[in-house]
């Protein structure tokens, strides 16, 4: 990479963005007005409506007479706040004639008489802030009076109020003023900042990647002798520079609104109507890794698009997406701990939210900042392949839709609309809805028709209806060619061995930091082997029907067309990865992903998906077998021995090796290319 | 007089490049020496824009090799990159940009000094007649400005090698004679010139060799007059018309 160019690069990038209107108002005039506005008129509302309701006395209705309970009207009248009037309609309160209703039972005065107890009935609307005021101004007078009544009763006897009560229970909160604002104010200006890092980010990020693109000026760029990383450098330091100030203007902007326009409604709230700049100016370190991290995201997203509406129908479920660690924070629990500081995003929602509260453990705040920036590289990386990519940046296939009609001199005229990763992401992104939403609550209610639709329905056939409608290729799309036998014998001595790995992988691993709940393996077990179904439904449900549908949509279509955009080892790690997101636990997260990895390398190497299925549905009979046979739990680990394991790794080698070595002579380096010749068709 | 034997500015050889099943290019074998205008015609989809493309070095062949100024592309993209200039009917200038700022920008992508940016400035400014547009916007240009303006970015840097796809495209008379003129200077410069083009009078007039493209082959290849009387026809056209036919059998 050429740092001059870079520099060129990002000098030019950032004059252009600041000369575009539409960056000038997300990255200045939204945090500069908007905040001020918002918050002084809130404050000012808020504050007058609440100046009104106090000023005025409320206004309570009796349903009878004062004459009911003349000691209590006495007492309660010398509150100038509340307006009485007797006879009131039982309507009036509906009709907003009076604020609140109360009812005397007609017994109260005999038994305020003598020593027992009255009885009072308000009623009140707790949507209306006037008759939710005069419940607690009624309240209060009367918890007044009844303490005076105690008083009088137990002086009448002799006795010592300390009778009724015997333990005095005095509350003392250590935390200032100003730490209690940071506590508030860490839970909500993560999300703020965040939120406006991402802004930042977003609109320059497709300007500068598919913008240019639409725009026709990236070709005239590239015949420019410099390097490509040059390139995307450049842009990514314009993109990092307008999200890091959008985000610090927000801070600064944030700050003196809360100092000058919420001060007064902070110091009510018995919060210092301060902010505490110092923490705020932490806080900044933060926003960097956080613009370079999102900024690197959404240039290598927004490069894959080729038009700039394309880009914003990708990058909207990025923002949205990169949107929940930061709302996280607000959940109890959650802290920057030595796992959570290397998951990106929350990691620096975490670490902003400390940081405003003062208590931030360096340590951690060192491991989030860097593998922050690590993973903003690790973007930068995949952005710049992007830009080599000829295919990628010259492709007149549009992500979504069908190729537009008329002339075209792209010399590629395709008469199929080629998958693209687009495609199957939103794929993924709507199963994984379905997954929440529909899946889950079917199987709780009734496990095998809900696993039949999960598997077959939500899973499998929108892979299928994917490719017709696309009108691809199945068995390219799916690698659903003949394998080798050695594939297939290597394939089956690490499927039944493989779950046995794993489970001591996550023994050793997982269960010191991240134990799996007893009430959730309790749960599990109940509805994944309950003893009441057939092993054949059992196995057919949990075993077959994974391995088909499943396979089809990971190592089927995700796996192809992530072929396109990725080197091998990149399609593996997502693959992996993406396989454990879709188990929607993050107890399973680990175990299904190194399960994905292995399955992807499967059919990487053999060029056929038919070993990988086989590899899943004997990894799950497996498991399903021994958990029926062996009498052992989900979580019992007495079933790691370790001779079995040590035979369990020897079998698995050799499956792996022999996997390996399955692969063609001709591999099949390109996703578009024929497959190799010496794989049959099926 | 004895022949002078011109140094060859571009030789391709057995140049191909697929997309997925497509071929777009089939074995492509050039041999353009310096000071000639190399007219590349063909109809849509033939395969013009990728050999342009792969011989501006902005996307890779699949097999197959070429030589840019001495350079192969493969091994030197920089160097090639460096030694040519690329202008597409398509491409735009950034139309947020001044036009002083757009070519200064790109005289220093291609690591010219300040002083030799602002001299070829004020030259290419006369040569395409746009002196008094230099502090205006990109975006306020017309379309033959933004194309005076666009070649005069392409060649900041005084290549010897200008590769220009469909230049002329959406232009009226008077701006396609800003790229004729251009052409007809740079050839009596020494510089050679690749251009494709769906205009045979334009490719008539300027071309001192045609070739011919059809589904990816150099199908012919000679002067303007050589494929006429190949084809036994009056005009450019009519070889275009007749060979169309006769390739599409």
């Amino acid at each position: 990479m050429k740092v001059r160019i870079a520099l060129l690069v990002y000098r030019k990038e950032l004059l252009e963005s600041l000369r575009d209107r539409r960056t000038l108002v997300i990255m200045i005039l939204l945090p500069i007005c908007l905040y001020p506005l918002i918050a002084i008129g809130v404050s000012q509302w808020v504050g007058i409506q609440a100046t009104a309701h106090r000023s005025q006395a409320s206004r309570i209705g009796i349903d009878g007479t004062k004459r009911d309970w003349p000691a209590l009207q006495s007492a309660l009248q010398d509150s100038t706040k509340l307006q009485f009037s007797e006879w009131v309609d039982p309507n009036a309160l509906r009709n907003g004639t009076v604020d609140l209703i109360m009812r005397i039972g007609p017994e109260s005065k005999r038994a305020m008489g003598g020593d027992g107890r009255a009885r009072v009935e308000i009623f009140f609307d707790g949507t209306s802030a006037k008759s939710k005021l005069a419940n607690k101004r009624l309240r209060r007078a009367m918890v007044d009076f009844a303490d005076k009544m105690v008083a009088a009763r137990m002086a009448r006897r002799k006795l010592t109020p300390d009778l009724l009560a015997p333990i005095r229970v005095n509350e003392n909160n250590i935390a200032t003023k100003k730490k209690r604002s940071g506590h508030v104010l860490g839970n909500v200006l993560p999300v703020l900042i965040m939120l406006m890092v991402l802004l930042g980010a977003f609109y320059p990020a497709i300007d500068l990647t598919a913008g240019e693109k639409e725009r026709g000026t990236l070709e005239t760029l590239l015949t420019a002798p410099v390097p490509r990383i040059s390139i995307v450098v450049g842009k990514f330091l314009t993109v990092s520079t307008i999200a890091t100030f959008t985000g610090l203007l927000n801070l600064f902007a944030l700050g003196m609104t809360i100092t000058f326009g919420l001060g007064p409604i902070l110091a009510k709230a018995n919060m210092a109507g301060q902010i505490p700049w110092g923490a705020i100016a932490l806080t900044a370190i933060a926003v960097v890794p956080a613009a370079m991290f999102f900024s690197a995201l959404m240039v290598c997203i927004g490069a894959l698009a080729r038009t700039f509406k394309e880009a914003q129908t990708l990058l909207t479920p990025v923002y949205l997406v990169c949107m929940i660690p930061a709302m996280m924070v607000q959940l109890p629990g959650i802290e920057l701990t030595p796992l959570t500081a290397f998951m990106p995003a929350i990691n620096i929602a975490l670490l902003t939210r400390d940081m405003i509260a003062g208590n931030v453990v360096w340590a951690l705040a060192l491991v989030a900042l860097v593998s922050t920036t690590l993973y903003s590289f690790l973007a930068l990386s995949f952005g710049a392949r992007i830009y080599s990519s000829a295919r990628l940046l010259f492709s007149e296939e549009p992500m979504f839709g069908k190729k537009d009609d008329g002339e075209d001199e792209g010399d590629a005229p395709l008469k199929k609309v080629e998958l693209q990763p687009a495609h199957v992401a939103m794929l993924f992104l709507v199963i994984m809805a379905a997954l929440v939403l529909f899946a889950q609550p079917l199987q709780a209610k009734n496990f095998v028709s809900g696993m039949l639709v999960t598997e077959w329905l939500i899973i499998g056939l929108p892979v299928l209806l994917l490719i017709r409608w696309g009108n691809a290729s199945a068995q390219a799309v799916l690698s659903l060619y003949r394998p080798r036998a050695i594939a297939m014998v290597g394939a089956t001595l690490a499927g039944v061995t493989g779950w046995y790995l794993v489970m001591a992988l996550v023994e050793t691993f997982q269960q010191p930091y991240l134990p799996i709940p007893p009430e959730m393996i309790k749960a599990a077990e109940k509805m994944l082997f309950s003893g009441d179904r057939p092993f054949a439904l059992d196995l057919f449900l949990m075993a077959v029907s994974p391995a088909i549908c499943e396979e089809l949509l990971f190592r089927g279509a995700l796996l192809r067309v992530s072929r396109k955009v990725l080197s091998t080892p990149g399609v593996v790690l997502l693959n992996g990865v993406l396989f454990g997101a879709f188990h929607l636990s993050v107890y399973r997260f680990f175990p299904s992903a190194i399960l994905g990895i292995f399955l992807a390398i499967i059919v990487i190497r053999s060029g056929s998906i038919i070993p990988a299925m086989l590899f899943h549905f004997l990894n799950n009979a497996s498991t399903l077998w021994v958990s029926r046979n062996v009498n052992v739990g989900l979580d019992d680990v007495s079933v790691i021995d370790t001779r079995l394991l040590v035979g369990a790794v020897g079998l698995f080698l050799i499956g792996a090796y022999l996997v390996y070595r399955s692969k063609q002579t001709k591999q099949n380096e390109d996703p578009e290319a024929d497959p190799p010749a010496s794989i049959k068709h099926i | 007089m004895s022949e002078q034997r011109l140094p060859i500015r571009v030789k391709t050889h057995k140049l191909c490049r697929n997309f997925g099943k497509i071929k777009a290019l089939r074995s492509l074998d050039l041999s353009i020496p310096a000071g000639e205008v190399y007219g590349l015609i063909g109809p849509n989809g033939a395969g013009k824009t990728t050999a342009l493309r792969i011989m501006a070095g902005l996307m890779p062949a699949t097999t197959g090799e070429a030589f840019i100024c001495g350079h192969e592309i493969n091994d030197n993209p920089t160097k090639v990159k460096a030694s040519l200039g690329f202008q597409t009917g398509s491409t735009t200038l950034y139309g947020r940009l001044r036009v002083s700022e757009v070519l200064d920008y790109f005289g220093q992508l291609y690591g010219l000094k300040r002083k030799t940016i602002r001299e070829r400035i004020a030259i290419l400014a006369e040569q395409f007649q746009f002196s008094d547009l230099l502090h205006r916007r990109c975006d306020k240009l017309s379309t033959g400005q933004k194309q005076r303006v666009s070649l005069a970015r392409a060649v900041i840097h005084d290549p010897m090698l200008v590769i220009l796809d469909e230049p002329t495209a959406g232009l009226d008379v008077l701006a396609s004679r800003f790229v004729a003129d251009f052409i007809t200077d740079a050839k009596t410069r020494g510089r050679t010139i690749i251009f494709s083009t769906h205009y045979m009078t334009e490719a008539e007039l300027l071309c001192d060799r045609l070739g011919l493209l059809y589904g990816g082959r150099l199908k012919m290849e000679g002067s303007p007059a050589e494929i006429k009387e190949a084809l036994a026809v009056n005009s450019l056209e009519e070889a275009f018309i007749r060979f169309a036919d006769e390739a599409g059998r």
